[in-house]
């Protein structure tokens, strides 16, 4: 088991830079993913650790050993890729046992050992198939069963579920985490899908044009987002860039397009963002599922006197909305409300009430809406979004 | 049966397969393009099923009818065997120029693999230094015809060749070139590049990520090539070594020219067939025979190519290793070889300007005579012309009715089978089986032997192959779903195909034109058997210089050929460049 160590990693494909000066540490036993949108350079990391490709510089470390130019063959990895990249002129058995056959282990050993790794991936019985007879998900099965067979030292996964289908991923998904798990294998999951990212990882590296973006746990990136883009890539959110107008000691006020939006200040909000001063440039993120929105008219005390609270201070965290666009989603409802000041959000609303139920979401109805203080979170670092 | 009087021994035909200039990614040559099997609707227009008509009429007379009747006349003669005896000894004779024909189809095959796969792998896996100029070289024997790669090779290496003479000084005494061995080195030498071609396209499909899994398991890049490339490359290697050894059974240039005593079918076909002590019986019965072992031949090679396709899904790039001296190496290789192969050119070239030419390292004289008298043949190039004119527009419009039957008739697609036959059968089998067919037929009182209707019917049928796969593959890239579009927007499938699909397959249609070009004329082994009275076309001119022992002037005609060759190949080259440039 290993810890890897990447400290100041530049690749260079002639002009392009695919992965631009990086840092970061993964830790033994656990499961990482690089996470990113296409062409952020996560695969061209993951190809680094696995030796195909080599750093133009900066060193990649192994259990404090560098590797830069150590082969593929020497690096005790095991790789699982996209297309499965199962040797299509071999039997299944022939696949797992390939890793083994070049170590030069005993039949006996090999059969063994073979049938044990079968029996992890669940495919006892395919051992005589081709790969053309498998499906995808059995295919993918095979490749990790063969990439664990030799006991690597980290297991290498470039993005293996963006091919099967959607049920198949969830399945296959939890059975990698399991197995991963069970061994307690150092894993690197290449991803560009949040969510996939978020279920099975311990750990996250988002990247973007071969920079990083943030490093920390699935809860963490999602939760305390460092700059807009992370925000917005991972889980939905509306990003709505402004001017800081006016600072308090349990709250300051923002200015986006004309509408001034309370934001909460806590201690913690404090210590990441230091101080806060006033016509500082600033984005705000506000989830979906923390803007409640409810039909005109209904019955609801506290909503009532937030509104009129928020009349007294003119800010548009409380207010009336025109709905332009509903998905009804069996378990909640989504869709856009338009404010008067002009600016569109993406709500989530949970169903969380059966008596509710009877006032169904109307397009083109007018909606009274609710953004607590405390949902609204701020933001320094502005990188853009995509 | 009539035997053709006109034909003087003439050495030199040869039945090349129709090889293409730029090689095909995928084996498909013998398996049909994987379509959807979904009907465009269930009826057919008058119009349509007209047209559907008239190619399957002209399929039907020039193809299928010969054949069978060849099939039948031949069965007859061997089962009368008891009123009117074979000849004596008829069957050993047959097996053993049959067991004479297989041995050196085998060893030139095995030869020719044996020199491209490791060649091929070394291109494309090392990074190997301009491989596409030696690759492009390469094209010249390619696209040349068999029978003017074999007089070169006698320039060369024959008993008073230059390579002889420069042997001997080196004190090796080159053995006799005619018979087996120099039949093994023309073919090899001629059936490399294409070997090579479809190694190299198979190699290309051989996705990288299963390379780097292998060596994630810690199997050294020897190890990879042999688990894991060469496996994946059994339909390719299959597939060239078939074409290799049809190339073979099928060459007569080879045979006649340098075969010696050297007794191979098709040979024994031809001179049986053009001499008049020759038994009529015998050219019928060894067609028939060569037919049967061709197809078998390539039922089992379609079975196994079953068995060992593999299909990846993914397209995905290929691995390259950076390993210096497998470069160096792979260059060096590539660079011998290339030469190797170009020389026999270049003496042709060299021969085309000669006064005399005998154990000297040079001409004695230089002169362009040989070229003012070849140019003065005009009616030679005008012939040429003639079938260019003709046998070029049937098959392009024979081709692109078939392609658009086989896209849109699953129920006809049985015939791509027969469609395909001329292109592994040899061409003295074409020529023998239509003027079999056809000899005592008469049209408006003239007999059809003699006119030069059979020579272009032949010519058609043999080439069709050639323009049909390139235009098969044009429509392979369009969706069905694309014509039943315009059919339910009211257009009927005549109008569909004209404003739909055409536009789509027109730049196929115009490499098929350049290739079926090409192929027309350096056609030669079923002209021989069939080119009636003064139809000498320059392909014929060349082997009738070549018989007569004027080498001079058939090295002149040859270069013109190759050069007219070239340029057509260029063409084709650029056409296919623009049309993947055009659809990505």
């Amino acid at each position: 088991m290993a810890d890897i160590v990447v400290q100041n990693l530049v690749k260079k494909f002639g002009t392009a830079t695919a992965v631009d000066n990086l840092n970061l540490e993964i830790k033994k036993g656990e499961m990482t993913a690089l996470l990113g949108p296409s062409g952020c350079g996560k695969t061209t990391l993951l190809r680094m650790l696995a030796g195909f490709e080599t750093p133009t510089s900066g060193t990649i470390r192994v259990n404090g050993q560098v590797v830069n130019d150590l082969p593929p063959q020497q690096r005790k990895i095991g790789i699982v890729f996209q297309d499965y990249a199962i040797f299509p002129t071999m039997t299944v058995f022939d696949n797992i046992a390939y890793g083994l056959k070049i170590k030069k282990l005993n039949k006996a050993e090999i059969n063994r050992s073979v049938m044990e790794y079968l029996g992890l991936v669940g495919l006892v019985g395919y051992e005589k198939r081709m790969p053309s007879q498998l499906s995808g998900g059995q295919q993918q099965r095979v490749a990790l069963a063969r990439a664990l067979i030799t006991k690597p030292e980290v297991l290498l996964l470039d993005e293996p579920l963006s091919n099967l289908d959607a049920a198949l991923r969830l399945r296959i998904r939890k059975e990698i985490r399991k197995i991963q798990q069970a061994l307690g294998i150092t894993a690197v999951f290449v991803t560009h899908d949040q969510e996939e990212a978020l279920s099975i990882a311990d750990r996250i590296f988002v990247m973007r044009s071969g920079k990083l973006m943030q490093a920390g746990t699935p809860a963490e990136i999602y939760a305390r987002p460092q700059n807009d883009f992370v925000a917005d890539f991972i889980g939905k959110s509306n990003i709505l860039y402004g001017k800081v107008v006016d600072v308090q000691s349990q709250s300051l006020r923002v200015q986006t397009k004309g509408a001034e939006f309370e934001v909460r200040r806590t201690a913690r909000d404090a210590a990441r963002l230091g101080a806060i001063a006033v016509n500082q440039d600033v984005w705000i993120s506000i989830r979906p599922h923390l803007i409640q929105v409810r039909a005109k008219g209904a019955e609801s005390g506290e909503g009532t006197a937030a509104k009129q609270t928020a009349a007294n201070h003119g800010v548009a965290n409380y207010g009336e909305a025109r709905l332009i666009y509903v998905e009804y989603l069996g378990n909640y409802t989504k869709g856009e409300i338009h404010l008067a000041a002009g600016i569109d959000l993406e709500f989530e609303h949970y169903h969380l009430d059966a008596e509710h139920e009877e006032t169904p979401l109307i397009r083109g109805q007018d909606v009274e809406y609710a953004i607590k203080p405390g949902n609204i979170y701020l933001g320094l670092d502005i990188k853009g979004i995509e | 049966m009539t035997q053709h009087q006109t034909h003087k021994s003439l050495p030199s035909p040869s039945a090349q397969p129709a090889h293409l200039p730029s090689p095909s990614a995928q084996p498909a040559h013998l398996s049909r393009p994987s379509v959807r099997p979904r009907r465009l609707n269930g009826k057919t227009s008058a119009d349509v099923a007209l047209i559907y008509g008239i190619a399957i009429a002209f399929v039907t007379l020039f193809l299928i009818y010969p054949i069978v009747n060849l099939l039948v006349s031949s069965a007859l003669a061997v089962l009368n065997a008891a009123s009117k005896p074979l000849p004596e000894h008829f069957f050993g004779y047959m097996l053993t120029v049959t067991w004479n024909t297989f041995y050196l189809a085998l060893l030139t095959t095995f030869f020719s693999l044996a020199i491209a796969l490791p060649l091929a792998i070394l291109i494309t896996k090392f990074k190997v230094r301009s491989a596409n100029i030696w690759l492009g070289l390469l094209t010249v024997p390619l696209i040349t015809p068999a029978f003017i790669s074999s007089f070169s090779v006698i320039i060369l290496l024959g008993r008073t060749g230059v390579l002889t003479k420069a042997l001997k000084l080196l004190g090796i005494q080159f053995p006799q070139i005619y018979g087996l061995l120099g039949l093994v080195i023309t073919q090899t030498l001629h059936t490399i590049p294409y070997s090579l071609l479809v190694l190299i396209a198979g190699l290309k499909t051989v996705p990288r990520h299963i390379e780097e899994a292998a060596q994630s398991m810690g199997a050294s890049i020897t190890k990879t090539i042999f688990t894991i490339v060469i496996p994946s490359l059994y339909p390719h290697i299959l597939m060239a070594g078939i074409m290799v050894f049809l190339t073979s059974i099928g060459d007569i240039g080879g045979p006649l020219i340098i075969g010696g005593n050297y007794k191979v079918i098709s040979m024994e076909i031809y001179s049986n067939f053009i001499s008049y002590l020759g038994d009529e019986r015998i050219p019928l019965i060894f067609s028939a025979w060569l037919i049967l072992l061709s197809i078998i031949l390539m039922i089992g090679v379609n079975k196994l190519m079953q068995l060992t396709n593999v299909k990846t899904k993914f397209r995905i790039g290929i691995m390259e290793y950076s390993n210096k001296k497998a470069r160096l190496f792979g260059t060096l290789c590539i660079a011998i070889i290339s030469i190797l192969l170009l020389l026999p050119y270049v003496a042709i070239i060299i021969q085309s300007f000669a006064v005399r030419w005998n154990n000297s390292w040079l001409p004695a004289a230089f002169t362009l005579a040989n070229y003012q008298k070849v140019a003065g043949e005009t009616g030679a190039m005008l012939k040429t012309l003639i079938l260019l004119g003709t046998v070029t527009p049937i098959i392009v419009l024979l081709g692109i009715i078939f392609g658009q039957m086989y896209k849109t008739r699953p129920g006809m697609r049985w015939l791509s089978y027969i469609t395909l036959l001329p292109f592994i059968l040899p061409g003295v089998v074409v020529g023998v089986s239509i003027l079999q067919g056809y000899a005592t037929v008469k049209l408006f009182g003239l007999s059809l032997s003699g006119s030069v209707i059979l020579m272009i019917a032949a010519i058609a049928i043999r080439r069709l192959p050639v323009v049909l796969k390139p235009i098969e593959a044009g429509f392979a890239k369009i969706d069905i779903g694309q014509e039943e579009a315009a059919v339910s927007l009211g257009a009927r499938e005549l109008k569909a195909f004209m404003t739909v699909i055409f536009p789509q397959i027109r730049i196929s249609v115009y490499s098929a034109i350049v290739i079926g070009m090409i192929k027309v004329v350096t056609e030669l082994a079923s002209s021989l058997i069939i080119y009636p009275p003064g139809w000498r076309n320059m392909s014929l001119y060349v082997a009738y210089y070549v018989s007569e022992g004027f080498i001079s002037q058939a090295s002149a005609m040859a270069v013109i050929m190759i050069i007219l060759v070239g340029i057509g190949t260029v063409v084709s080259n650029y056409l296919a460049s623009k049309e993947n440039k055009k659809y990505g």
